[in-house]
């Protein structure tokens, strides 16, 4: 169902709705009223009733007849008051994002990610395709005999036949963990036998019948140097202890930079937002997915139920990140990861949706 | 743990080198060394140390047991 928007009542749209971002291969009715491509973008539209597309040439670079549209990057595409767009069906290569409009549906069969529905992520790693533009690989994997290949994904799951493929009856090891956000924020590690694994005599290691990447709790880790996170931010973590230690799946890399979202200590699940700690219900080894929001006050909440909240009000930015172990590197982990989506700002309003989408890909709970 | 210590940097720096020296990385890979040496910043005497795992040990000569003392600071 498209919502109606007024366009004389545009800013408590906006202030109601915020902004959608509408993806590659994104069909949707809408209402009017503003879009604005990211990229040269060729757009399907039909208009609603007597509605036109605006006529501000300036912003075109071709024909603005109902039908193909071809904008170019920063274009604005508007509806006059009153009138609405029927549908826009974005090409291939395209993105728009849409102001003070409400966006719905999504074409049949086509791929919707995780970052497409709830964008702007700090950066974000998975054995999954979260973002349908995302292009790039999933992990950069070492065989035995120290070759690398990028492993991809296939049906938007990582490409598991190229994988064994590649390493063979061997063992296969995590070089980078690609940042499916558009950041750049690579998680990877140079040194051969501090890398985590994801294939072990010539088997992918699993956990709950889905890849997982296997941190072996003596030497293995991942870094990433300029992740530079705020003191509002929220993780969204699907890991297992391997072991009820202290097991640190996240850490800044200074003892004065500091962000541990949920990891296990003292046979509990904890949180440390630099000055300020706090501890809660009893850890376990069950594959979970844990959320963890650092603000003033920090919440956490595990499998979708509330857990730890406690007042954080000293400063916990975080410029370098340690996956897997802690920040002076004294406490590698014993964990097998899947998926670690972070957002510099507070989530707490959509963690629900993001966890339903989380766990209805993974089925923790 | 068991190790390889060094009193100098310099001297972690050549006992890697010669353990790269025996594995081939081929160009363009993100991995460019077999392992890493780290520092004990925070023991009395400080020092540089390589951890000890099976590959290390057929090339490095003098294994010990040690402990590392990490500071929270």
């Amino acid at each position: 169902m498209v919502n109606p928007i007024n366009n004389d009542d545009a800013a408590l749209m906006l202030s109601k709705f915020g902004t959608k971002y509408l993806a590659e291969g994104a069909h949707t009715d809408v209402s009017a009223s503003q879009f604005v491509a990211q990229v040269a973008t060729t757009l399907t539209v039909l208009t609603g009733g007597d509605a036109a597309i605006s006529d501000n040439s300036k912003d075109y670079l071709a024909s603005m007849s109902l039908g193909s549209v071809e904008l170019k990057a920063g274009a604005l595409i508007v509806a006059p008051n009153g009138e609405s767009f029927k549908s826009i069906t974005v090409a291939t290569g395209g993105a728009l994002v849409a102001y003070n409009s409400v966006v719905e549906g999504v074409k049949p069969g086509s791929f919707v990610g995780l970052l497409d529905t709830y964008p702007d992520a700090a950066a974000a790693y998975s054995l999954r395709r979260l973002r349908a533009n995302y292009s790039g690989s999933a992990i950069r994997v070492r065989r035995t005999d120290n070759t690398e290949q990028d492993i991809g994904f296939l049906n938007n799951e990582l490409d598991t036949t190229s994988l064994l493929s590649f390493v063979g009856s061997g063992d296969g090891f995590v070089a980078t963990w690609y940042d499916q956000s558009g950041n750049g924020k690579d998680f990877s590690i140079s040194a051969a036998n501090l890398q985590p694994s994801i294939v072990n005599n010539g088997s992918v290691i699993l956990d709950n019948s889905k890849p997982s990447v296997a941190f072996n709790g003596t030497s293995n880790y991942l870094t990433s140097p300029s992740l530079n996170l705020g003191n509002t931010t929220t993780y969204f973590n699907v890991y297992r202890g391997l072991t009820d230690g202290t097991e640190i799946p996240f850490d800044g890399d200074s003892s004065t930079n500091r962000q541990l979202p949920i990891f296990m200590f003292g046979n509990k699940f904890n949180i440390n937002g630099g000055a300020s700690a706090a501890s809660g219900q009893a850890s376990n080894l069950n594959q979970n997915l844990h959320v963890t929001s650092f603000d003033t006050l920090d919440n956490t909440f595990t499998n979708g139920v509330q857990e730890i909240t406690n007042a954080n009000t000293g400063n916990h930015t975080v410029t370098g990140a340690l996956m897997a172990n802690n920040f002076n590197l004294s406490l590698p982990a014993h964990i097998k990861m899947q998926e670690l989506i972070i957002y510099n700002s507070n989530k707490l309003t959509d963690r629900s949706a993001i966890e339903k989408n989380i766990n209805d890909f993974y089925l923790i709970y | 743990m068991e190790g390889f210590i060094f009193k100098t940097e310099q001297e972690a720096i050549n006992a890697l080198k010669q353990v790269n020296d025996k594995v081939n990385f081929p160009e363009g890979n993100v991995t460019t060394s077999w392992t890493s040496y780290n520092f004990a910043a925070s023991n009395k005497p400080s020092f540089y140390y390589i951890a000890s795992d099976k590959f290390t040990d057929t090339i490095l000569k003098g294994k010990e047991l040690f402990e590392v003392v990490y500071s929270e600071n």
